[in-house]
Formats: C-alpha cells, structure tokens, sequence
C-alpha cells in the first residue's frame, strides 16, 4: 500500500508512547481536579432528601 | 463470509494502552462511586416521580389553591407549594426560619419553567402535569432567589422569587 | 503545503460526486455563517448590551425582546442542527465513496436524500424567520411552534435517514464483493455513525409524528410535555455523538496522516466506534436527572451507562494523542511534552484539529460532570451547561470540521486554498475566544446564572456576575471574527477563479495503521452482534420507562405561543 518513501519503519517496532502516557496522567489530574471541586459544590450545598 | 484464520484474529493490544484502558476504568469507577455515596448515604437525590396532576384544574383544590408555606413542625419542618406561571411564581416571596428542613413541591399550570433555589441543591423543572420536588436546609438567614431556569416565553427572564430565611 | 499533494490519486471521485458532495457544504456554511450571526448578539446582550433595537430591521416581527428568543432559536437551529446534520453527511458521502474506492451503490437515493434535507430547511425557515417558531432548538412542548416548523424538521431527518440508506448499500455491496477484506475503519466508523442516528432519531420522530403534529393540528386538545421530553432526548444525547464521530473519524483515520504519522491502533479505533453504538443512545435520561416525571433508579442506572460510554472516549484520547505523538517522532520531535511542538502547526488543516482536540479535553470533563447524576443539581440548566456543550459541538465538532473544510474544498473543487496563513489564523482567533467565553460561562453557572435567559434584562443578576458576563461578551465577539474568517476563506477558495497547476492534486488524507487492519478480530467487523446488542441494551435501559410514560399518558396541556 505504501507508495510515499516511508522510513519510519525502523522506529515503528519501538515506539513506546511515552509522551502519550504523559499526556493522559496530565489529563487525569486535571479531570480529578475539575470533576471534585465541582463534587465539593455539590457536598457543599447540602441534603435534598 | 470466509475469515482469516484464528490465530491471525487474536486482538492486539499495545500493554500501554491496555494500562490506559483498566486506568481509564477505574476512574470512571471512582466517579460513580462517589455520586452513589453521595446520593445514597449524603441524601443529595435527584427529584423522582412525585404525583401527576392536571395542570388545568390544579388550582381548583387544595393545596393548590393556596400556594404557599405549610408549617409542618414549628420551626424545624416546612412544606412550600409554589406555581409556576408566565412569567410568575406564586407566590412570589415565601418564608422560613434558618435551620428548618423545607421541602419545595413546585408545579406548572402553563408551559415547562425551571426552577433554581441559588446557593442550594434544589434545582428542577417545573413541568405541566407533574409535581416537582426536593428538601433543602437553609443554614444561614438571609434572601434566596428562585429563578426560572427553562425558557418559557417572552417575559422569562423577569420570573423570579425569594425564599426570606429568618433568625 | 497544505495537507496532501500527490499527482497520482488513489481513487478520484467522480466530477458530479464531488459537487454533490459541495452542495453539503455549501448549505452548511451558509446555514453556519447566519446561525453563527446572533451567537455575540447574545453575547453581548449578557454583558447588557443590547443591539438588537439596533438591528431590527433584520427581524420581519420587529418586537424588540422577541428578537432574542427567535435569535436564539436560529442560532441553535442553524448551527447545531442544520450546520451539523449537512456537512456530516456529505462528509460521510466523500468518505464512504473514497475508502471504499467505488461510487455509491444507488446515486439518486442520496440526492433524493439530500433534496429532501434541503426541502425540510427551507419549511422550517419560513415559520423561524417569521417568528412563528421562536421555541428554540429543543422545542419543548407544550410551547407551540407553527407547523411547518415540525414538518420541516421531519423532512430533514427522513432526509439524512434516506442517504444513510445509500450508504448502507454501497457498504453492504462492497463487503459482498470482499468477503476476506476488513471494512477500511474510516467507513465503517462514518457508517456506524449514521447507523446509529438511524436508530437514535426514533425518538424524536415518535415525539414529532405521535404526539406533536396531532397537537399542533389541533386533532387533539392536549400533549404530554413529560413524555415529549422523554422522546426528545432518546433522541437529544446520541445526536451529540452524531455530531462528535465524524470528527473522531477524523482524529483517528486522517489527522494521522495529515501529521505524517499513522493510526496507532486499528483494532481498537473499531473498537471504540461499536462502543460508541453500543452505548450512545441508552442513556438519554441524564439529561432528565431533574425530570419530576421520571424514577430516580432509572436516572441513576443512565448515569453509570453515561460512565460507560465515557470509556470508548478515554480510549480514543490515548489513541489520538499516540497516533499524533508517533507523527511528531518521526517529525524529530523530542521530550515528554516537547513533541507537541514538533506536530504541522503551520497546516491550517491540522491546527483546526488540533485545537479542536484541546477544547474538547474540558468539554470532555464537563461532559463527565454533567453527566454524575446528583452532581447535575449544582449545573442543570445554567450558563454552564452551554459554556460546555460550545466546547463539544462548537469546538470539538464545529473547529475540526473547519480543519476537513480546509483541505475538503480544495479537493472538491480543485482548487488551492485561498490564504493558508490565514486559515491557521481563524482557528487559533476561535480558539482564543472559546477559551474566554466557555470559561465564563462555566463559571457563571457555578455560581447560578440561568441558560437561555438575555440576561441584561434580568432583574436578579447579583454584581458579581458582572465580571464573567463581561468576558462571555468578549469571548463570543473574538469567536465570531474567527468564524467569518473561516467562511471568507472557504468561501473565496470556492469561487475564486484560480485552480490548482495542472497535476496537482488535493487527496483525501487516509492514513494507514501501525497494525495491519486484516489483523483486527472478525468481531469488530460484524454487524449483527453489534445491532442485536445495541437494540437488546435499549429495551433494557429505556422499555419499562418508556411503556410506564406511555401508559400514563395525559393529554392534558394545550399549546402556548411565546
């Protein structure tokens, strides 16, 4: 299928996403973060039962 | 439909991305987790079925009739029954004392409002046909507006009210 | 520079396919560009300037307040219905016919379609722009609207209905004729969407044909507005994934190759898009968690399915962001977070995209606390609540949809685009000012400020609203400027009489996989399984509901105009 000149294919066995895996532990603080201040609102309010 | 031989269709998973997908689990878990504690052992619920009503006749009978404050307890538990209308509740203040338990019971006689007590947890629609309900503290005095949160026609950002929580 | 230029396509399609495919565009920007019109009208009128008496003259009713609602009602109208519904499907047109390498299966079906779509918009136009329809975008009865109104909306979702149907054949077609060969994820990742609209729309249609149309002809005297909102949002959640996975699609199978990289897992990118179907559509009553009408345990068991269908998102965010960070290797991009800058920033194209995947990321998380159940009290119905769903349909969707315009133009019409700087440019205006606007919008609904309320003509709003407001004004106004620059550019490249040099040629960008496609498991390419399930999942989440509503049916409320 590849007929662009393709040299990316000595990387491609080795590619470990270690950005990527940075990335989305970034995004789960921020997400814990944003998701619990809006949760502590919520506590902050009070019983509505 | 002939298929690639099986061993070919083993799925392949690169062990990051499966590390990603059992972490992404368990945050998801930890979410749900938390609004069942919150809603099961805090009691902060969601309104659910109440009553249906007629939005038509509604107001024909108590305690409809005479929306408004119903002292339940002397100073520890209330019942409000307001009206949603264009572009009005009624009534339009009520009141109660700081620390009382006081459960809104809130319906429509027109079209859908929305209905928002600022600084607490009871926010729900007021739908024809329906009966809407939840229970708040006040724990401090002072003036708690309701606002109509649902659009419900040309005069709807003037609907408002104010829940006068005294000492 | 821009994207792709090869001499030799793969495949080309054919001169009246691609000016099919225009004429989707074409009726979504225009649909876009006026709808987008009023969004700083309403901007501004929050911060209390207020420019409607200024322009009346646009409105046939010239009644100054009335201005607002029938604004806003075109706005959501035009831009999250029509905007949406027409370029997803001539995207989806352009991709089933160049991932499959082959015309559709039965032309005329899709034109009928798509005529019919068009059909439905100008119906529906003729009560909105005469103010007979200001019932905004969910139209909630017993809020009465003309009509023609309804009608139109009808027509345009029987529309999409009929050239999803073209594209179910041409697929089934091809499948026939390659027995052993996967379904290239790109169309079977636009076909499930369109599957799954199919699917979703039932609701809205039996709101519309069952309780609507014979209210608002007066064959009855009364609706029950409990039930309508049940229908309405069978159908409201999942139209939010119609809108959000075509430009996943476009994440996952093209941005890939726009970068200089490729799709880091087939297998799972399938994977997520069955989720997607699986699990879209029966959870609609998270939208109801302060429905009187509605059994608190079945609000709480849609919450979890909404959890639910937040993993095939979590899995996308890994796959993408790996997909574009093995791009940007390749680049020479170095460090942990230092890559990022190594990605194409300079194609208009891409940097849409990846803008658009920035905001998404908070739209994401909003999405998630919109979606908590109890959680819901402290945002339901406030500013928030359109604070985020601008970073999903009006960032996510609408901002990558201008990265596809950005080279989907060019090949269609065979011509350069027209100021690539400034294509980089808009993205990045529309960006800023999202990020303004949506996070005071968000803000100002913590702290209570009611949606769809000019809230300049609010007698309630406490001085420290004020602040936010201001900045909902400016963010929305910076928002506007990038959009028309968007459709200048799109709109110029279009009619210009310039065409690209002899040869070149703009291809649709497809990337290829890491891993091999033939390699993902036959489940993944298997409808049945997925539909029986799909459909199983629905009765289970939505059937005792559904029949309890329906047996307690009350015609008790008559219509009301605004």
């Amino acid at each position: 299928m590849t007929t662009e000149g393709d040299n990316g294919n000595e990387t491609e066995g080795e590619f470990k996403p270690t950005g990527t895996v940075a990335f989305v532990a970034a995004f789960v603080v921020v997400l814990m973060l944003m998701w619990f201040s809006i949760y502590i609102i919520l506590l902050s309010r009070g019983a509505t039962i | 439909m002939s298929t690639p031989s099986s061993e070919k269709t083993k799925m392949h998973i690169d062990p990051t991305e499966r590390a990603w997908m059992r972490a992404a689990i368990v945050v998801l878990v930890i979410f749900a987790v938390s609004v069942t504690i919150a809603g099961f052992m805090l009691g902060i619920q969601v309104p659910t079925e109440e009553q249906r009503v007629n939005p038509q006749t509604i107001q024909d009978a108590p305690p409809w009739s005479e929306p408004g404050v119903r002292e339940i307890v002397p100073g520890e538990k209330y019942d409000v029954y307001i009206v949603s209308k264009r572009f009005f509740y009624e009534p339009s203040t009520v009141e109660v004392p700081v620390g009382a338990e006081v459960t809104f019971y809130v319906t429509s006689t027109d079209v859908q409002h929305g209905f928002k007590i600022q600084d607490t947890n009871v926010n729900f629609m007021a739908v024809p046909g329906e009966v809407s309900k939840l229970t708040t503290t006040f724990n401090e005095a002072g003036t708690y507006d309701y606002i109509c949160t649902e659009y419900c026609g040309l005069g709807h950002a003037a609907m408002f009210g104010s829940v006068l929580v005294t000492q | 520079m821009l994207t792709d230029t090869t001499t030799t396509p793969v495949y080309e399609l054919t001169k009246s396919d691609k000016k099919f495919v225009g004429w989707h565009i074409l009726f979504a920007v225009a649909a876009l560009t006026v709808g987008a019109l009023f969004g700083p009208l309403q901007a501004l009128q929050a911060a209390g300037i207020d420019l409607y008496p200024k322009i009346d003259f646009l409105f046939i009713e010239i009644n100054g307040v009335n201005s607002y609602y029938q604004g806003l009602t075109l706005h959501g109208v035009l831009n999250a219905l029509i905007w949406t519904t027409f370029f997803i499907t001539g995207f989806t047109t352009l991709v089933v016919i160049r991932g499959l390498k082959r015309g559709l299966a039965i032309p005329i079906l899709n034109r009928i379609g798509f005529w019919m779509m068009v059909a439905g918009l100008v119906t529906a136009a003729i009560p909105l722009l005469g103010n007979k329809a200001s019932v905004l975008y969910t139209f909630y009865p017993p809020m009465q609207a003309d009509t023609l109104f309804y009608i139109g909306l009808v027509l345009v979702v029987v529309g999409s209905w009929i050239e999803g149907y073209g594209f179910y054949i041409t697929l089934w077609r091809w499948r026939k004729d390659n027995p052993d060969t996967r379904t290239p994820f790109i169309v079977l990742a636009v076909v499930i969407n369109m599957v799954m609209w199919q699917i979703a729309t039932l609701g809205v249609a039996a709101e519309i044909l069952g309780l609507i149309l014979p209210w608002a002809l007066g064959w009855v005297d009364g609706i029950d507005p409990q039930l309508s909102r049940t229908f309405f949002w069978f159908t409201g959640h999942p139209l939010v994934y119609f809108w959000l996975l075509p430009a996943y699609a476009s994440w996952y199978a093209m941005l890939p190759k726009q970068a200089g990289g490729k799709l880091f897992s087939d297998t799972l990118a399938r994977l997520a898009f069955w989720l997607f179907l699986l699990l879209s559509i029966p959870l609609g009553f998270h939208h109801q968690f302060v429905d009187p009408g509605v059994p608190a345990g079945w609000k709480f068991i849609h919450s979890l399915l909404t959890f639910g269908v937040g993993f095939p998102s979590l899995l996308t965010l890994f796959t993408v962001v790996a997909s574009l960070e093995y791009a940007a290797r390749k680049r020479g991009g170095k460090g942990l977070f230092g890559w990022i800058r190594a990605l194409p920033w300079g194609d208009g194209s891409v940097t849409a995209q990846l803008l658009a995947g920035i905001l998404f990321i908070f739209g994401g998380i909003g999405g998630v606390a919109n979606a908590s159940y109890n959680v819901n009290l402290v945002l339901h119905n406030t500013a928030w609540v359109p604070g985020h769903f601008h970073l999903t349909v009006a960032s996510a969707v609408t901002l990558s949809f201008f990265g596809i315009s950005y080279w989907m133009v060019p090949h269609i019409t065979g011509k350069p685009l027209w100021k690539p700087k400034w294509a980089v440019a808009s993205s990045w205006i529309y960006f800023s000012g999202m990020l303004i606007f949506s996070n005071a919008m968000h803000t100002v609904g913590l702290l209570g400020a009611p949606r769809r309320t000019p809230l300049g003509l609010a007698p309630y709003v406490p001085a420290e609203w004020n602040g936010h407001l201001f900045r909902v004004a400016v963010g929305g106004s910076i928002m506007w400027i990038g959009l028309m620059l968007f459709v200048t550019i799109v709109a110029v490249t279009a009619f210009q009489r310039k065409r690209l040099p002899e040869g070149e040629y703009i291809d649709v960008p497809v990337a290829e996989s890491l891993d091999d496609p033939q390699q993902a498991p036959v489940w993944l390419d298997r409808w049945k399984p997925w539909l029986i399930a799909t459909v199983v999942l629905i009765i289970l989440a939505y059937g005792p509901q559904l029949i309890d509503q329906i047996l307690g049916i009350e015609l008790t409320s008559p219509g009301f105009t605004n």
